[in-house]
């Protein structure tokens, strides 16, 4: 019976091959997002989690009793205190919170700049690495070890084995021995050194680092097996009430499993937003094809009927019946999985690259596999039951009499689905080009300072001492403009601090104030607005100038600010110059109080060039030769403000690119769905059609005809559509402290636009059928 | 082998109520080919569907093989059909899909016979029919009388104990109509019961008895020979 099932399905692909097309495409398109979809959701729930010991491990990170301060960054004194005084901690790492380049040479004068960190001695212990050469268990034993990854290893040596035992010289100053070779266990991972470095040498070099205020590490901790999670949790909570400083902070755990998809803390979400919103996208894909499927093979079923009332009539039952068109749309759906693999192995290079991933369909897990199989098992039982119950319900008498009308019921269903699909490529595109129009204006708005033409060159020790030589150097380059250096780069998230005073500060005023430090021709350089006062011109300990922003000024309620004294962080300096508020992090954040300093507090880590754009090639050129003339053991590392901007919208924009290419293919399949239920219609009416050409009717009064009631449902989703989109829009538009205006006009396109997707996609089967002998479609009947 | 009695069928529409069958009563013996003649819209085919377990009645009593059945459930009436009863058609309703060995053997298939074994009870029933030459072809390339060949073929080859012809000849021409009923009659001659649906006297006039319907009732019975 299967046998004949399956040789019947094939035939029948044959023999409506417009139909079985229409069917397959669908179903392709709709498995290829699913699936696409699903990969990428996989992958990012899967990302740090191959360490054995996951069960275990949990990342630290502190909260106050206020709730405002959460974040991962720790004491570096606590790491050692956990590992003493709590017992069911097995294991504590303690890692530098921040990455950095740094400069490394071999006996060659091979000089690369490689990215690491310092960690802890239970690193290796407590996280999963291939050792290719080494102990893990005392690999950075020595304050002079490093271990690094295979490829470094590479990069200097031959290989992993002659690598070891090895020496290398760490920014030009001093000389490390290699002790391990590792390999990252897993490529899914956002841990990406490639070396590593002892902790205890850099806090034996950081004084600040012993003082438990200074929040610069991370920690991490391995719970004993079995240890009660609930009983260590409550020993946190007060953990830090000896140490004054930090005394209000409560140490929590969080699944080291969990901090990649919900790193945002203070919410309890993060990437996992993206994760859940593509789940939903995929599944009303899906849905949408599941409905595609059912309308097609509604439209199919007049000519199925007869074998319908056959197999009646021979004997078979209501659920062979089922049983057989479930069969079919499964059988569908296994042929439609067959070409949507081929079509994500074609764009899985291209989707790697949009979103920063390594999938890669050779190596999935059999589980992945055969919830892939799972899912298109249950696309063919979702597509095909509508079906197989409405084609079994079929009286064998009225399938003789040739008088299969479906009940209003039935009709109302089909409409509804397709209403149903309207309003979801409603949403869908009017989303896309809101998201875009946002996207848009963040990337062109005027954020308050020049960030193109503008190259940020990180200052290496030797160039922070030889600075006034290379500017002076630089500004003889015809095309650097202005040079200055600061603290920071200007773009990203930084600490606030209350620890500000000004003439007239009242004793309850809690103000938050971000800080950097800055230097002459700041404002020159990054082209930001002078208001009132002049740009900083002193780098002296002694007379330390301050700049401030507007929102400061207003904060600090201040007329006239120039000439004022203030101090930050116990450092007494005179107020010389206002600048016009600028942005200085995501426009997802509103501007905020900023105060820059001469001198103070940070190095100076960043320099700064304004460039002309006559012949940059030659200006990069000169700068870097510039640069190695004074900074020969490290290598010129640059990077365009404006590319750094942009980055800052790396998810709303691989986000965007991604939902654009699901909106095309949402709403091409549901044009196939609608191109089905018109060929159902115009076969419905094929008697009244032949009679109304008959009596006279024009070709266009029947393509009116038959397009009426389809631009009514796909208007009726439009109007459903709309409103749902403005929602979430709205909701989406208010993450921004910066954004665009509801542009109303994206749901008029949006509907004008599927208006006249859904006319081409009618007429071609309405012409047809208005076009048709009206004598050959009475026969017919 | 049939026993009918006031059997009756309606068909109701918002405003309308037809009746279709008016408590007709007869009853069809083992053996017997009996015709059922009347003009359209007489109620003919209902009485046929119904026969054949197609229809439900809306009242009266069917006795099939000294059962009765007249509120018997789809799957029942599925199981009773699919064991005792062969259909032929006007328009031989072959599947276009399925070639000619595989119509034939759609039939045993419901009734779960082995593939042996329905090889076998195909390939007689095709000789039989003498189309066995055509066996592989599908039904658009077969000529109007050759369908309703395999379509007797696939109604025989369940051995039914029962065989209802809905107007078989009426897609043929005179000629292959005459071949067709020549068939029946052998079938009859050979132990089957059919009961035969027609317009055409000439048709009618190859059964033993013609039943007239007119507005859903029995209007006369001739009997025309004995069986």
């Amino acid at each position: 019976m299967i046998k004949n099932y399956f040789k019947l399905t094939w035939r029948n692909i044959k023999a409506n091959k417009v139909l079985s097309f229409l069917n397959i495409l669908g179903l392709t398109s709709g498995l290829f997002c699913f699936l696409l979809i699903y990969l990428w959701i996989s992958s990012e729930n899967s990302v740090n989690k191959y360490h054995t010991n996951i069960d275990d491990l949990y990342s630290v990170y502190l909260t106050s009793s206020d709730g405002a301060d959460f974040g991962y960054g720790t004491p570096s004194l606590l790491y050692q205190e956990l590992k003493e005084k709590v017992p069911e901690i097995g294991g504590v790492a303690a890692m530098s919170s921040n990455q950095r380049n740094y400069t490394f040479s071999n006996n060659n004068n091979k000089v690369l700049k490689q990215k690491g960190k310092y960690v802890s001695e239970d690193y290796f212990k407590m996280f999963s690495f291939n050792i290719l050469e080494g102990n893990a268990s005392n690999a950075l034993s020595n304050p002079n070890d490093i271990a690094i990854s295979k490829d470094m290893a590479e990069l200097f040596f031959d290989d992993a084995k002659s690598a070891i035992g090895q020496t290398l010289t760490f920014e030009n100053s001093k000389a490390l021995k290699i002790t391990m070779v590792f390999e990252l266990g897993s490529e899914n991972t956002t841990e990406n050194s490639d070396f590593y470095l002892s902790f205890d040498s850099l806090f034996a070099e950081n004084s600040w680092m012993s003082d438990w205020k200074n929040l610069g590490t991370y920690t991490f901790v391995q719970l004993i097996k079995d240890a009660d999670l609930k009983l260590v949790e409550q020993k946190l909570k007060t953990f830090l009430k000896d140490h004054e400083q930090v005394r209000a902070l409560a140490v929590e755990l969080q699944p080291y499993g969990d901090s990649y998809l919900y790193a945002d803390l203070k919410s309890g979400s993060g990437k996992i937003e993206y994760v859940r919103l593509f789940g939903i996208i995929a599944f009303i894909i899906m849905l949408i094809a599941s409905i595609n499927f059912m309308n097609l093979a509604s439209a199919g079923s007049i000519k199925r009927a007869k074998e319908i009332g056959v197999r009646k009539v021979l004997g078979a039952g209501k659920s062979s019946l089922v049983s057989q068109f479930l069969g079919e749309a499964i059988l569908l759906s296994l042929s439609s999985l067959f070409f949507a693999l081929i079509f994500i192995a074609l764009v899985l290079p291209i989707f790697n690259q949009i979103t920063d991933k390594n999938i890669d369909l050779t190596s999935l897990p059999i589980s992945t596999w055969l919830m892939v199989l799972l899912i298109t098992f249950l696309t063919g039982i979702l597509s095909g039951s509508y079906p197989a119950f409405l084609l079994s319900s079929f009286k064998v008498t009225d399938i003789f009499k040739k008088k299969i009308e479906t009940s209003s019921r039935t009709k109302w269903i089909r409409k509804a689905l397709v209403v149903f699909q309207f309003t979801i490529s409603v949403i869908f595109i009017s989303c896309m080009l809101i998201i875009s129009k946002q996207i848009d204006y963040v990337q062109n708005k005027d954020i308050g300072f020049e960030r193109e033409n503008l190259l940020a060159l990180t200052l290496s020790e030797d160039l922070q001492k030889n600075f006034n030589a290379f500017k002076t150097g630089a500004l003889q380059i015809s095309g650097v403009n202005s040079v200055t250096k600061t603290s920071h780069i200007l773009l990203g998230e930084y600490g606030t601090s209350p620890e500000v005073i000004w003439n007239g500060k009242s004793d309850d005023d809690g103000s938050l104030f971000t800080g950097m430090v800055g230097s002459m021709d700041f404002i020159k350089t990054y082209g930001a607005k002078l208001l009132l006062g002049r740009d900083l011109i002193h780098n002296n300990p002694d007379n330390i100038e301050y700049l401030i922003n507007e929102s400061a000024m207003k904060q600090m309620n201040m007329e006239n600010p120039i000439g004022q004294t203030i101090s930050f962080w116990g450092n007494s300096g005179t107020i010389v110059g206002v600048v016009k508020d600028f942005h200085f992090s995501s426009l997802k954040e509103s501007i905020f109080p900023l105060i820059i300093r001469s001198e103070g507090y940070a190095e100076f880590n960043t320099a700064f060039i304004k460039y002309n754009t006559d012949n940059v090639q030659q200006t990069l050129a000169s700068i870097e030769s510039l640069h190695a003339a004074l900074n020969p053991a490290f290598p010129f590392e640059y990077k365009f403000m404006d590319s750094e901007y942009n980055k800052l919208y790396k998810s709303e924009s691989t986000f965007y690119k991604l939902s654009s290419f699901f909106s095309l293919l949402a709403i091409l399949i549901s044009c196939l769905g609608l191109f089905g239920l018109v060929m159902f219609t115009a076969e419905q009416r094929t008697k009244e059609i032949g009679m109304r050409k008959v009596v006279g009717a024009s070709v266009l009064a029947i393509i009116s005809l038959i397009t009426r009631d389809f631009i009514k449902l796909i208007l009726l989703g439009i109007v459903i559509g709309v409103p749902i989109a403005w929602y979430f829009m709205a909701k989406w538009l208010a993450n921004y402290e910066y954004r665009i205006d509801m542009p109303w006009w994206t749901f008029i396109v949006t509907g004008a636009l599927i208006i006249v997707i859904a006319i081409l996609t009618i007429s071609f089967e309405s012409i047809k059928v208005a076009l048709a002998n009206p004598i050959k479609s009475l026969r017919s009947e | 082998m049939i026993k009918i009695n006031n059997l009756e069928k309606y068909f109701t529409t918002e405003e309308y109520k037809t009746i279709a069958l008016n408590k007709i009563s007869f009853e069809v013996k083992k053996g017997e080919f009996v015709s059922i003649m009347g003009p359209s819209g007489s109620g003919k085919s209902t009485l046929l569907n119904i026969l054949g377990l197609l229809d439900d009645a809306d009242g009266g009593s069917f006795i099939f093989n000294n059962e009765e059945v007249i509120n018997y459930k789809e799957r029942q009436r599925a199981h009773l059909r699919k064991h005792n009863i062969g259909f032929v058609f006007q328009s031989f309703n072959l599947i276009d899909e399925l070639t000619v060995f595989e119509n034939v053997e759609l039939a045993l298939i419901y009734t779960g016979i082995k593939k042996s074994e329905r090889k076998e009870k195909v390939d007689e029933v095709l000789e039989r029919m003498q189309i066995m030459h055509r066996r592989s072809h599908f039904p658009t390339q077969l000529s109007g009388g050759q369908q309703q060949r395999v379509a007797v073929a696939r109604a025989l080859v369940n051995d039914p104990k029962l065989i209802l012809a809905d107007e078989p000849t009426g897609n043929l021409d005179s000629k292959t109509g005459n071949e067709v009923m020549e068939l029946l009659t052998e079938l009859n001659n050979q132990g089957s019961t059919i009961i035969m649906v027609t317009h055409s006297e000439h048709d009618a006039k190859y059964g033993n008895r013609i039943i007239r319907m007119l507005d859903g009732e029995k209007v006369t019975e001739n009997v025309l020979s004995n069986y």
